[in-house]
């Protein structure tokens, strides 16, 4: 029963991650018209961002975490201008290849030009490995506590933003009908970049997170993250911003599960075969879209 | 023939045959990563059934093709009906499990990889001439009614249904057709090189075929078979302090050509002018002067 409960422990942690990386991209798609398939490259850029911060300073962990938010939103950003004229036409199957072509790059940047391309990894004490509670064998870690807390805080505090703020209101109306947001006078690309920023400031929490639970990144992790994080919008339909929660949560824990009682290279092939069946099933997703 | 440029000349073979096999399905208006997956099982089937069952390479060749026809068909039965982002999540999925099937298989190497396939004489015309030969089946589909109905496909899939068009059939035979030639290019992708890993058949493999396809052109064949020698040369024969950077300049192209031109360098339009020029070219040479015309 404790192995099962730390199961449990380490896949809502890694699901918690994996709903806020799937937060920010179902972000991007809606409102920003983008099937921005980089987004969790950048999000692995931003962690190299952290490292190098953090050896910069010394491990100051708050200067480090400030810019490295900080990066993850001005990355985004520049990526906006890239995206726009194809947003602008609807072209949203171009702009998934476009992404193809900004993976290209950052993987280069992250295999090449960064540490010679080997790994790199970061501070044990930064990881959290001290345990907060104990049941039996099962052990819940201040990294793993902070990790859902701040996973799942960001995106509570994401939705509030969306379906309390005025600003997330023009999130919404821009993401039903462009034509219905310009009638009514909400600033389309005023709004598509704050989306990117959001976005931005999502992917920057994600990789402080992912660094703390990993420990290391490479530059190989973006295809990794990619292929969960579009596997998670499929699931639960892309643009479903409640339901990508939810199937983040669900891919952690079956891998988590599939980790504990099969061998480790099968855990890939066992989320992904979830995947391909719900998706090839059901192909709009679990919950279908949903603004 | 000098190693670099046989090197050369086998690879853009195998990564024309695979542009196109990513072309025919976008053309009916999906992202089919289906040619990387056939291709890992049209290599390791064929190298397997040459080395360690004694087969000759034209019955390995053929019976790896046909397991590609039916490893793509399978999934052809739902995907043919699914969308764009979720054909390619599936078979995004279909590589993966598949590098972790072939992994963990002991009589394929496993993750060690798969060596000493038999050498077969002459591999490179003999490469050459299939990407003669399924280039001639792709332009004879693009100039068919087939042809015509994924144009339309791709362009409102509700005209289409609207027309007759059975989008569902369409898909399924292009997927088919493309997981074959995605076995295919496996097949001389392991007669070529004499060995293989699991690792070859991965998700870089797929970026360079979409680099290549959407920068050469997605709208015609003819980009593909253009622009992938020139952007392979660009590793092979550019001087290494450029070719390091070959990664970025090929992202970047991607990215250049996709905001300014999107449908790629060459597009109808220029197969238009071309085709136009050329005809008036010829015009004048065969034209003459005595006949005043």
């Amino acid at each position: 029963m404790d192995i099962v409960l730390a199961q449990v422990i380490n896949g809502v942690a890694v699901g918690s991650i994996y709903a806020l990386l799937a937060t920010g991209f179902n972000l991007l798609f809606l409102v920003g018209g983008v099937f921005q398939f980089a987004y969790p490259h950048l999000v692995v850029l931003t962690m190299y961002t952290f490292w190098l911060v953090l050896k910069a300073t010394g491990d100051n962990l708050a200067v480090s975490i400030l810019a490295t938010i900080g990066a993850g939103m001005g990355l985004s950003v520049a990526t906006e201008p890239l995206f726009r004229p194809l947003a602008r036409r609807g072209a949203i199957v171009t702009t998934f290849i476009l992404s193809l072509g900004i993976v290209i790059v950052f993987s280069d940047i992250m295999n090449r030009q960064i540490h010679y391309g080997i790994p790199i990894g970061f501070p044990p004490a930064l990881s959290g490995q001290e345990a907060l509670a104990r049941w039996g064998l099962a052990t819940i870690t201040i990294g793993q506590l902070a990790t859902i807390l701040g996973a799942i805080g960001a995106v509570v505090g994401f939705l509030y933003m969306l379906y309390r703020t005025k600003r997330g209101r023009a999130f919404r109306t821009l993401a039903q009908s462009p034509f219905v947001a310009r009638l009514i006078g909400i600033p389309i690309t005023k709004t598509s970049i704050l989306s990117y920023l959001i976005a931005g400031l999502l992917g920057g929490v994600s990789a402080v997170f992912l660094s703390m639970s990993l420990g290391a990144a490479a530059g190989s992790l973006g295809n990794i993250l990619a292929v969960k994080v579009f596997a998670v919008a499929m699931f639960a339909g892309l643009g479903n911003l409640k339901g990508g929660v939810i199937a983040g949560l669900i891919l952690g824990l079956v891998e988590s599960f599939v980790m504990g009682y099969l061998r480790g290279d099968w855990v890939y092939a066992v989320s992904l075969g979830m995947i391909l069946v719900v998706v090839m099933w059901k192909p709009e997703g679990l919950f279908s879209s949903d603004v | 023939m000098s190693l670099a440029l046989s090197s050369f000349l086998q690879l853009v073979a195998i990564f024309i045959l695979l542009g196109w096999g990513i072309y025919l399905v976008y053309r009916a208006g999906q992202i089919y990563n289906g040619p990387v997956y056939t291709m890992a099982i049209g290599a390791y089937f064929s190298a397997y059934a040459a080395r360690d069952l004694g087969w000759p390479f034209g019955l390995a060749l053929v019976t790896a093709v046909g397991l590609g026809a039916l490893a793509s068909y399978l999934p052809a039965l739902r995907l043919s009906k699914a969308s764009a982002f979720a054909t390619a999540i599936a078979t995004i999925a279909l590589i993966f499990i598949g590098q972790t099937v072939i992994r963990n298989l002991d009589f394929l190497g496993g993750a060690y990889g798969f060596c000493h396939i038999p050498r077969v004489e002459h591999l490179i015309p003999l490469s050459w001439i299939f990407v003669a030969i399924i280039g001639f089946f792709i332009y004879r589909l693009d100039h068919s009614h087939v042809g015509r109905a994924m144009e339309v496909i791709f362009v409102d899939r509700d005209v289409a249904a609207s027309l007759g068009i059975d989008i569902r059939k369409v898909r399924l035979y292009l997927q088919v057709a493309s997981g074959m030639i995605g076995a295919l290019a496996g097949v001389l992708y392991a007669f070529n090189l004499g060995t293989i890993q699991v690792a070859d058949f991965n998700f870089s493999l797929l970026l360079f075929s979409y680099c290549f396809l959407f920068v050469g052109g997605s709208t015609t064949m003819w980009g593909v078979l253009i622009f992938t020698p020139v952007l392979w040369a660009l590793s092979v024969f550019l001087p290494q302090g450029i070719a390091a950077w070959r990664d970025i300049i090929y992202g970047s192209l991607l990215i250049t050509i996709l905001v300014l031109r999107p449908n790629g360098v060459i597009d109808k339009d220029v197969l238009r002018v071309v085709g136009i020029k050329s005809r008036a070219w010829l015009g004048r040479l065969t034209t003459h002067p005595s006949t005043g015309g």
